[in-house]
């Protein structure tokens, strides 16, 4: 349920009492969404409909400039569309306030993103253990799931690395790690490999799907190849939903 | 407590690039407002004066009380000395004052310096006329005291009572109002030759029945003060604040360190809005509040400003209780003359919070998210 999120465990809790994740259920509902450059208004989402049951895998195909990635942070949140609705677990994110909005994001979404967006002040463990101590846990059992998280994803021995101390790939690795902390039902990726080399992309995208198993997962790319990977491909064009299959 | 702990890990994760830039901005502040508090606001000296005295005192064995430490810190000046030396305070015919009491038992480990003052205040005290109970005493009092004596400790002005006259220790102190000199004494009664005691002893108005050192004071006559009114006490006080020094200190206190504020909260909202936004969209994104944020991202400098407001606030006390008001109007003045202030401060950081918030809010918050350099 939203707003519910994870279990917030005690400071002594095992890493191993985390629970499953509830996968989400997406709805958009005529979603249109527009901006204002200058004096010109550029309209990116222009009534998109779509459902993404829970569990499911989706690819967001389409040529640059067409509200993928507009369409995926708006299912996250971040972008409140001018009509229509996003429904998350049938909760409307309209009708949500700025905080809720976040609490929600917080322990029910995951983003990855293609520039990573690590915070390169702090640790691989730390970038890792920072959305578990914003949702409550302390410090020693966050750090202690985080390492958990990255030996995972087969960086164990760099989670005292800084990100400039981190190869693209193992960058985007521990921000897989991340985006799964909280154990949300919902994961988000704006073309995750879109600034790796193929072979490294291939490989961060194996361990995404992995870790977002039992999750619903929604992914931004222009890469047929990465589409493929997914269970079901949906074409966006001129702000809607064009092929879905 | 787990808001303020969330509040506290955000902030140290949205400053710590700049951590060591934010601690070398509030050092100078601080370094610059202690400065100009210092020299633009004399009345500070007092203060600073005790605490350099209280930090002294353990290391001394005679310890200086300055003429305007108040009791309590007096006190405790006395508690880290063996000795005191208390130089009396020139007498200001525009002021009223009353004494604090304050009785303090000493236990001297060396009585051989403490020998020596005796020898001194002896000296000091050959022109003393046991005669009639008064000696008039010089611009200094000084004392001596033995090992286990008792000693009593007089001073401090406290505005907006009635004048009193005070007996100390055998000692007649002159009334003010007939001969200005000294208003500090402290007075141990080994200090008195035997004369004197002898003499005062046998003056039931002069000494309490219990002990022959304990202070007497006596209040004036009701009609040695005249009713004043607030208004007309406030009036003739704020006369003096026009003096143009203490004008341009009074002034220049408020603007030293509302400028200086002023100019962090710019800088703190420059760097939430420039090299931390970017930090700050990937909180948000990863579901931190926005107004957490905009609080993380003001923290610093709201520190900074508390600590500005607070130095203003003791200039402030200090100007008024030194040169303006008496004691007991000061809160008719401080209250209305730092509530602009506050709604000034309050209103700046809501404007810059909300500034934040504009920003941490829709398409701005995607923009830096699709940037594509690491953060």
């Amino acid at each position: 349920m939203i707003g519910q999120g994870v279990p917030v465990p005690a400071a002594s809790t095992s890493v191993a009492a985390t629970a499953t994740p509830s996968p989400c259920r997406v709805e958009a509902r005529g979603v249109q969404v527009s901006f204002s450059t200058g004096r010109r208004r550029v309209d990116v989402l222009r009534g998109l409909d779509l459902v993404i049951g829970p569990g499911e895998r989706v690819a967001l195909i389409g040529p640059s400039g067409v509200g993928k990635s507009t369409f995926l942070y708006c299912v996250a949140g971040l972008v409140r569309p001018q009509a229509g609705a996003i429904v998350l677990d049938g909760v409307d994110l309209g009708a949500l306030d700025d905080a809720t909005l976040a609490d929600l994001r917080l322990r029910r979404i995951g983003i990855v993103y293609q520039a990573f967006h690590l915070l390169a002040a702090l640790s691989a463990l730390d970038n890792v253990a920072l959305p578990l101590r914003l949702a409550g846990w302390g410090r020693t059992a966050a750090r202690e799931r985080a390492r958990e998280l990255l030996e995972r994803v087969g960086l164990g021995d760099r989670a005292d690395h800084r990100p400039a101390q981190l190869s693209g790939g193992e960058q985007q690795r521990v921000a897989v790690a991340r985006a799964v902390a909280n154990d949300p039902g919902l994961i988000l990726a704006d073309e995750p490999t879109g600034s790796l080399d193929p072979e490294v992309g291939d490989a961060v995208l194996d361990l995404l799907l992995e870790e977002a198993r039992g999750r619903t997962v929604v992914v931004v790319t222009h890469q047929p190849a990465v589409a493929a990977r997914l269970g079901r491909i949906v074409g966006i064009r001129g702000g809607r939903v064009v092929e879905d299959g | 407590m787990r808001a303020l702990r969330r509040l506290g890990l955000l902030t140290w994760v949205l400053w710590r690039p700049l951590w060591l830039r934010a601690l070398f901005e509030v050092m100078i502040f601080a370094a610059v407002a202690a400065m100009g508090i210092f020299f633009v606001s004399w009345p500070l000296k007092a203060p600073i004066d005790a605490v350099v005295s209280l930090l002294r005192a353990p290391f001394e064995r005679i310890a200086h009380v300055p003429p305007d430490l108040h009791p309590r810190g007096a006190l405790a000046v006395l508690a880290l000395s063996p000795v005191l030396v208390a130089p009396a305070k020139e007498y200001d015919a525009n002021r009223s004052y009353i004494p604090h009491l304050i009785r303090v038992e000493l236990q001297i480990v060396d009585d051989l310096a403490a020998y020596d003052w005796l020898a001194a205040g002896a000296d000091l005290l050959g022109g003393a006329r046991p005669d009639g109970v008064r000696v008039d005493l010089d611009a200094a009092i000084y004392m001596g005291v033995g090992v286990g004596d008792e000693i009593v400790l007089l001073g401090a002005p406290w505005d907006g009572v009635p004048d009193v006259r005070l007996r100390v220790g055998g000692l007649l102190r002159p009334s003010p109002a007939q001969s200005p000199g000294e208003n500090l004494l402290v007075v141990p009664t080994s200090f008195l030759p035997a004369e004197v005691l002898a003499a005062a002893r046998s003056t039931p108005s002069i000494f309490t029945a219990e002990s022959a050192w304990t202070v007497v004071f006596e209040p004036a006559p009701e009609e040695a003060v005249p009713a004043v009114s607030r208004g007309a006490a406030i009036a003739s006080h704020l006369a003096e604040l026009v003096n143009p020094l203490r004008f341009v200190g009074f002034v220049g206190i408020f603007a030293f360190s509302f400028g200086l504020w002023v100019v962090l909260l710019a800088r703190s909202l420059g760097h939430v809005l420039g090299s931390l936004r970017a930090r700050a969209a990937i909180l948000a994104a990863l579901g931190v509040r926005p107004t957490t944020i905009a609080l993380a991202g003001l923290l610093p400098q709201l520190v900074v400003a508390a600590a500005g407001v607070g130095l203003a606030t003791v200039a402030v006390r200090s100007v008024l209780f030194e040169f303006v008001l008496r004691r007991s109007l000061q809160g008719a003045i401080l209250l209305p003359s730092l509530v602009p202030i506050a709604v000034i401060l309050a209103v700046a950081t809501l404007t810059a919070r909300r500034v934040i918030l504009r920003r941490l809010r829709g398409s701005d918050v995607v923009r830096d998210l699709t940037a594509e350099e690491t953060m």
